[in-house]
């Protein structure tokens, strides 16, 4: 039998992705639906070039992108983004960016072809260009999303995840490019652009640059940060300004190391290296910078649900657990062992609904607030709830302060 | 006698979760920041062309090749490399003749003059094809169906599309090429290509300048 998914949607999650009354959303529709028709056009010309080698090249770009859309999902340690949105995004970098980047890149390439010449337009055209024609069109995705779904943004990471799905789909159709109509589009060079595009270059693509320009969102728009926004301005330029560095280093004749094709014997091995030394820095520079907005939100819960200990809203055991997502699922694991399913399910629903209260808590101006009020009593009943079933009270997972503690 | 029923199982009343917070309200349609989306994308997107149409661009005048053929080069569009060339030809000799590239950045058009070739046009560009794209691009792919159309300024010529990668930068180029010869013999190839999918936005002065061209 199928286990009921009862408290699957969080109270915080009002904001979908369509809403009609609002223009960032018809402006997305718009601009997807014009740029759609160009995406297609270009994918039907690929599959007519090469049947086969189009259908094998989506094959093995799903193999990578759906991994890497997943560790990113999880990579939001507290509140997960709506799937419809993570999807608006991923399309918007996959059809959008792209299609408007080809224009841009294009535009800025006459430009810079009229002030360096032609000789120096071959050789820098491509850094010049697509860092920030790419890196402003896929950001602008991420604007998009958080004017339409305002209340889904609240920080670093929720940046960092829409980013990096806009880039993950940019990256998923620029690779079906480069197998088909530069890799020659057969079996054999299919599986080189892969090896080259995917297995040696994966780790350093767009979804990097774009995840910080996601970050760099996120941090102007915190709800988070005590900051004014004018502060928030320096940390933002500098996480956008790393990534437009990062695809500039990459695409430009700078520290290149990549052997000349035809590629034979040990020159395949110099292919990973090569595109190391100009990705590594930048990948090194993400871990860092994600888990420093662990860290942030880490912090941020802990002081938010300090503060809802005393009101019996949180027990100190259970935000000693909230704060480790690796403690909540043997939290869940443990309780179901001893209570069943259904403790399982309400202690899962208790844990969302107190990271929601810390989301509340964040939003409201007063203690009196009717929302906090009311996802405190909301937390307080499931707790009760909980231990009304059989079992699920014991082991300190729910146990309530001692009246001295509270 | 019948036992007494079971006790029901313990009440377990789970709450239920509050409507959407008092206060909440409507969001605000937010038209000024969606403007200004707007506003970044469009110049994004745009403001390239909009910068180079105010570049200076250097004055070009007609280039004539060999008494064969006068371009008359577009806006924006200049002389990169001229040189005299020689290809096999199929019967085992070498044909002579003179090369130019016009560039513009993000394309350019190839010019082969080969007087006095004669032959079919349909010929002169298998023979391109396979011995200057063969040897200028890896991977190769050249359109099946090819065109027979007649240019601006008479002259009955084929076309044909192809792309391919460089060597050496491993770029995708794509290209379309016209090939005609003479009522006197002498043959002319257009090739005009770009990089990355970039060919769609020059190709309207490429035929531009192609049909264009006089042929003697």
């Amino acid at each position: 039998m199928m286990r009921r998914r009862a408290f699957a949607h969080s109270p915080l999650h009002h904001a979908g992705f369509i809403q009609l009354r609002l223009p960032a959303f018809w402006l997305y529709v718009v601009v997807v639906a014009i740029t759609g028709i160009v995406a297609v056009g270009e994918q039907n010309l690929f599959r007519e070039i090469s049947p086969g080698g189009w259908l094998l090249s989506w094959g093995l770009v799903i193999v990578y992108a759906a991994p890497v859309a997943m560790l990113v999902y999880f990579l939001d340690l507290y509140e997960r983004e709506p799937i419809p949105l993570l999807i608006a995004a991923f399309v918007w970098g996959a059809v959008a960016a792209t299609t408007l980047s080809t224009i841009g890149n294009a535009g800025w390439g006459v430009v810079v072809a009229r002030i360096g010449g032609p000789e120096f337009a071959a050789r820098w055209t491509a850094a010049l260009t697509a860092p920030f024609v790419e890196e402003t069109l896929k950001g602008l995705g991420v604007v998009l999303i958080v004017l339409i779904a305002r209340d889904e943004v609240d920080d670093v990471m929720d940046g960092f995840v829409y980013g990096a799905l806009c880039g993950l789909g940019f990256a998923v159709v620029e690779d079906v490019f480069y197998f088909v109509a530069v890799f020659g589009g057969d079996v054999g060079g299919v599986f080189e652009g892969f090896f080259v595009r995917v297995i040696a270059s994966g780790l350093y693509s767009h979804v990097l640059y774009t995840g910080l320009v996601g970050m760099a969102v996120g941090t102007f728009i915190t709800r988070r940060d005590g900051r004014p926004r004018l502060e928030r301005l320096g940390p933002a330029a500098l996480l956008a300004g790393a990534a437009v560095l990062g695809h500039f280093l990459w695409n430009s004749p700078i520290l290149e190391f990549f052997p000349a094709h035809p590629w034979e014997g040990a020159e395949w091995f110099l292919i990973p290296l090569a595109t190391a030394v100009k990705g590594l820095p930048l990948l090194l520079f993400v871990v860092l910078a994600i888990r420093l907005a662990h860290a942030r939100e880490r912090r941020w819960l802990r002081a938010e649900l300090m503060r809802e200990v005393e009101q019996d809203a949180v027990t100190p055991a259970e935000l000693s657990i909230l704060e480790r997502p690796g403690e909540r699922r043997r939290s869940r694991r443990a309780i179901r062992d001893r209570a069943g399913d259904r403790a399982s399910d309400v202690l899962g629903r208790l844990q969302r609904e107190q990271i929601n209260l810390a989301m509340v808590r964040s939003r409201v101006a007063s203690e009196n607030d009717p929302a906090l009020l009311r996802q405190r009593a909301l937390c307080r009943s499931l707790r009760d709830a909980l231990e009304a079933i059989p079992g699920a009270g014991s082991a300190g997972l729910v146990s309530r302060p001692a009246p001295a503690d509270r | 006698m019948t036992s007494p029923p079971p006790p029901p199982p313990p009440a377990v009343n789970v709450p239920t979760r509050p409507d959407a917070f008092p206060g909440t309200g409507r969001p605000s349609r937010r038209w000024l920041p969606t403007g200004l989306v707007a506003l970044v994308m469009s110049v994004t997107v745009l403001g390239g062309f909009v910068v180079a149409g105010t570049l200076p661009v250097p004055d070009v005048q007609a280039v004539a090749m060999g008494g064969v053929v006068t371009i008359h080069p577009l806006p924006g569009w200049e002389v990169a490399h001229r040189e005299q060339v020689s290809l096999p030809s199929v019967s085992g000799g070498f044909l002579s003749g003179e090369f130019a590239q016009l560039t513009r950045g993000n394309g350019a058009l190839d010019l082969l003059v080969l007087p006095e070739v004669g032959g079919e046009a349909l010929a002169l560009a298998d023979l391109y094809a396979g011995e200057v794209l063969g040897h200028q691009l890896e991977r190769l792919s050249v359109t099946d169906r090819i065109e027979q159309i007649l240019l601006r300024n008479g002259l009955e010529a084929v076309r044909f599309g192809y792309i391919g990668s460089e060597p050496q930068s491993g770029s995708s180029v794509e290209g379309s090429v016209t090939v005609g010869v003479s009522p006197a013999g002498n043959g002319v190839i257009f090739d005009g290509w770009a990089f990355q999918g970039q060919l769609e936005l020059i190709v309207e002065e490429l035929t531009s300048m192609t049909d264009g061209a006089e042929v003697a």
